[in-house]
């Protein structure tokens, strides 16, 4: 994270920045200036340091190898997977994402699944991440050992029972929640003490599944679920280490009821303890905060300087968002205060209120309640981009950003299925909810929470690393070189500079003279010539699974003007919006031509460098069948269930990639 | 519960009166007194009563049921806590006396479910030796396989739709004439070289068909074009491994995982074996599986 000089200063941190130009003289020195400020192209030589023991990566490669992976994933050991008849655990969540089979719900009589599932496409790297809170109570309700596994509670977990699923929920949402005195003891000591060996058995798990040969073919990712949902918000965020060094216990919402909370513990246990401790906290389904998870407030600060200290410590241990998941996107949405640019026809892509009808009242300026049972309000401060503007405009008035997020994505499987995300196969994410054809295309459970044909399969992360260890998935979360798509692996590229030209595409050295000349997606572009910023965007077509073609590549800025306004613009850059590609809605057979592969060179053409602002790419494929469409067409017409007729499900999607921004500051 | 006496507890005796002090019955007292235990009962109702008609109370055994039974014990009349123990106690012996647990399909569960973990867990597994594991691994190939894997450098002549067959005489030449590789042809976003990939991860990466065209090339010459999914691309294979057993230092972890997995299932398999084997089973009516039951155990609860 960057401190950048206050608005007040800036004047003259641009006549220096400018007298420095005019001293060198000329169009050619101006380059060398800009130059002096961007880093060389990495080389072989870059020194690696690893925070672990391991073996060094055959595959290390400093123009970076794209790897693919799931950072949410809940298995058995969730309350609310355990429930509804996951039964599958970590080490098999993680044995699927490395391509072994795994038996899903509807159980058997031996209390196995009886739906086989398994990725044809292995992923790099994972993480699974139950909830920090309820650990103790499902090993104590599992174990016949145990004090309290004969208790009605228990029983109702084992049984499947909803009320248990609310109790436990209920308890998420208020200041000072309580643990089940039946289950856990008095003091609840019983739970805590399961719950610090049930995380001593996760790490474990993780250890086994973790490649520390020189192949590097796997990757685990130690992590947990923080799962406050305050006032019925969704707060919560998936918590990621660096490596096996992790703190004797998770913080759960028992622990810190507020976001500051969580920072405060992740810094006392980890950040700030002995050892090669590193961790982050990434926030997900932002559209269920009902305004609430980026609000610009900055709760106990007393002045802006506090608030500087606040923001800046957020934007360090919160740098990415997860924008796609199962309960929707999160990128954009239209209509909602705040708005700050014109209607965006893609933003429609996987919205939940719309889908399920639910209260779609505005929040409007304040946070609102019940964001996550959808009964409260929805904010336009839930979504990414909208977030993306209020940090610029925050980085104006306060010298810090609190938001500048790169972006992941992920499935949120409730099965322990990390990565399955293919639309045309899709056998749910959350258990007996979700595990057949009806109960799929239902769309709420049996206490009416919002699930079924209004979910989706979910979204994948893409990392740009040196290599498939640890350290280099890390390095490359925490210089958000990462990237989200709703699913496809559509490899993409995204660079910013001062002079790429138009050829670049068609240059043998493309992505080393990118590195070279500019900074990868979640950078800053710094220094600033006289001209406007240019952008390199590369994207290929998945290679694997329905390998759609491309359709387009759209470039979104967002910026503030000197009155301290938001705004939003997308262009398209590369492709075409109207190649007449369609889909055959009996068959979900793909009509029509889109691209193998796009590539551009793209000039901002408003641009004013004085002006805060970001730009992200956003890759779109042809159109193809959503998972409902699948589903609903392999039924004959009187096998259709109602949700086959529900018209605010759309029968097709155009899935779609997007990149972490690159920011710029004056 | 913490001003319970524990079992073990050397205070046992004092903790005891406080505790007791609250429900105050003639039971209490006795218990205070007497400290350790109090006899009710003289004897069996007849000599083939099945019941035992004595109940000995042990302080330290109502703390603990108390303990695991708090909604129970929060309901005892008058905090009773012992006297609540004593009722359940005389109720169980009943119930046993009447045989009622024979014939109770959760209790068959539960005490089958407690059977199975008793057969596993509680046992030290032994950590594998290293001749173990080549043991084990040399037994079960199949899952230790490493796939074939090549080195590869490659050129990207460009999309499929842009470059035409001039393109790729313009690469064939320059390679021809030995033309630095890296300045031909145009970048491909996910690298020019690839470090000992294997089919799959190949496949990963170019699409289906072009690891295994690929993959058996002569070492260090240029071949093709090959058609990826984006194009037509010149390959040379610069390094390869043929498919082979894995080394014990490639597989360890998961050679130890299965290994240990393996021997829990062994572990119990055997013993269900060894029970089953002092059993006679008559099987009354035809039934499908007449070779015999199968004794494969449902798979164990795993983390």
């Amino acid at each position: 994270m960057r401190i950048y000089v206050t608005t007040a200063l800036l004047p003259a941190a641009l006549l220096i920045a400018l007298g420095t130009l005019w001293a060198c003289g000329g169009d050619g020195a101006a380059a060398d200036a800009s130059q002096d400020l961007i880093d060389d192209a990495p080389t072989d030589t870059d020194p690696f340091t690893y925070s672990e023991e391991r073996e060094a990566c055959t595959d290390r490669n400093p123009l970076r190898n794209l790897y693919w992976g799931d950072l949410h994933v809940h298995t058995a050991l969730s309350f609310d997977a355990y429930v509804f008849d996951t039964r599958n655990g970590p080490a098999e969540a993680y044995a699927f994402a490395r391509g072994e089979p795994i038996q899903l719900s509807p159980l058997g009589d031996d209390d196995v699944g009886t739906v086989s599932a398994r990725l044809d496409r292995p992923l790099d790297f994972a993480a699974v991440s139950d909830h920090a809170e309820f650990l103790g109570e499902i090993s104590v309700c599992t174990d016949p050992e145990a004090a309290g596994y004969e208790t009605d509670a228990c029983a109702d977990i084992r049984a499947g029972d909803n009320r248990i699923v609310s109790f436990f929920a209920g308890q998420l949402t208020v200041e000072e929640p309580a643990r089940n005195v039946e289950v856990c003891g008095e003091d609840g000591s019983e739970c805590t003490t399961r719950a610090a060996s049930m995380w001593e058995q996760i790490r474990q798990i993780n250890e086994d599944y973790y490649d520390r040969s020189a192949d590097c073919e796997f990757t685990t990712l130690v992590s947990y679920e923080w799962s406050a949902v305050l006032d019925s918000n969704n707060m919560h965020r998936v918590v990621l280490f660096r490596n096996g060094d992790v703190p004797d216990l998770p913080t759960s919402y028992y622990d810190a009821q507020h976001a500051p909370d969580l920072w405060d513990r992740l810094e006392r246990d980890c950040l700030n303890a002995d050892g090669n401790c590193d961790v982050m906290a990434i926030p997900h389904n932002s559209n269920l905060s009902a305004g609430n998870i980026f609000l610009a407030e900055y709760p106990g600060t007393s002045s802006d300087e506090e608030a500087a200290a606040f923001a800046e410590r957020r934007a360090r241990l919160e740098p990415l968002v997860e924008i796609i998941q199962h309960k929707g996107d999160s990128e954009c949405v239209n209509g909602y205060t705040p708005i700050f640019g014109a209607v965006d026809e893609q933003c429609g892509f996987e919205k939940l209120h719309e889908m399920a009808a639910t209260n779609q009242q505005d929040c409007g300026e304040f946070g609102g309640q019940s964001g996550m049972s959808m009964t409260g309000c929805v904010s336009g401060r839930d979504f990414v981009r909208n977030a993306l503007v209020i940090g610029l405009q925050e980085e104006q008035r306060l010298g810090v950003n609190p938001y500048p997020l790169g972006f992941v994505g992920a499935t949120d499987t409730h099965n322990a299925v990390p990565g399955l995300v293919e639309e045309n196969d899709y056998p749910g994410h959350w258990g007996s909810n979700e595990d057949t054809i009806e109960v799929r295309l239902r769309g709420r459970n049996g206490a009416g929470i919002i699930g079924g044909r209004y979910n989706n399969p979910g979204g994948l992360t893409a990392a740009w690393a040196t290599e498939n260890s640890r350290d280099g998935i890390f390095d490359a979360m925490q210089a958000r070189e990462t990237y989200a798509t709703s699913g496809p692996r559509i490899p993409v590229r995204f660079f910013g500079g001062w002079d790429f030209e138009p050829t670049m595409c068609e240059s043998a050295d493309m992505v080393a003279e990118a590195y070279q000349r500019g900074v990868a997606m979640g950078g800053y572009l710094e220094g600033g010539s006289s001209g406007a910023p240019t952008f390199l965007v590369s994207a290929m077509r998945d290679s694997g699974g329905l390998q759609t073609d491309l359709q387009r590549i759209q470039i979104v800025k967002g910026w503030v003007d000197s009155n301290g306004e938001g705004h939003t613009e997308v262009f398209d850059v590369a492709g075409d919006a109207e190649n007449g590609a369609a889909v055959n809605l009996d068959t979900c057979e793909r009509t029509g031509e889109g691209f193998a592969s796009l590539c551009t060179v793209w000039s901002d053409p408003d641009f004013d460098a004085n002006q805060r602002a970001f730009y992200y790419a956003r890759v779109l494929e042809n159109p193809s069948c959503r998972w409902t469409q699948y589903q609903c067409i392999a039924l004959s017409a009187e096998e259709r269930p109602d949700g086959c007729n529900d018209e605010n499900i759309p029968a097709t999607i155009q899935e779609r990639a997007w990149t972490s921004p690159i920011f710029y500051s004056p | 519960m913490s001003d319970l006496p524990l079992k073990g507890d050397p205070g046992a005796t004092a903790p005891t009166t406080s505790a007791l002090q609250r429900g105050g019955s003639a039971v209490a007292f006795a218990l205070a007194t007497i400290a350790l235990f109090v006899v009710y009962g003289n004897a069996r109702e007849s000599a083939d009563d099945p019941i035992d008609r004595q109940i000995v109370v042990d302080s330290a055994e109502v703390a603990a049921w108390a303990g695991e039974n708090q909604a129970l014990a929060a309901a005892a009349p008058d905090g009773d806590l012992a006297a609540a123990w004593i009722r359940d106690e005389a109720l169980y012996r009943e119930a046993l006396g009447l045989g009622l647990h024979l014939s109770d399909t959760i209790v068959r569960r539960r005490i089958i479910q407690k059977m199975l973990f008793s057969l596993v867990e509680g046992r030290p597994l032994p950590r594998p030796t290293d001749a173990d594991l080549v043991a084990w691994i040399a037994d079960n190939p199949e899952r230790y396989q490493e796939p074939a894997r090549a080195s590869l450098e490659h050129v990207y002549v460009g999309p499929e739709a842009e470059v035409g067959e001039r393109d790729i005489e313009r690469v064939r030449d320059a390679l021809a004439r030995g033309e630095d590789w890296r300045t031909l042809g145009r970048d491909f976003i996910r690298g020019r070289e690839f470090s000992m990939r294997s089919r799959r991860q190949m496949a990963s990466v170019f699409g289906d068909r072009f690891g295994g065209e690929v993959i058996g090339l002569d070492l260090n010459v240029w071949s093709g074009p090959f058609n990826s999914a984006f194009g037509p691309h010149f390959v040379r294979v610069t390094e390869r491994q043929e498919p082979r057993l894995g080394l014990l230092s490639e597989v360890r972890r998961d050679a130890e995982r299965d290994y240990l997995d393996n021997l829990r299932r062994t572990i119990a398999t055997t013993a269900i074996s060894e029970l089953m084997a002092r059993y006679d089973v008559t099987i009354e009516e035809a039934h499908e599986n007449s070779e015999g039951y199968d004794l494969d155990i449902p798979p164990l609860p795993r983390l």
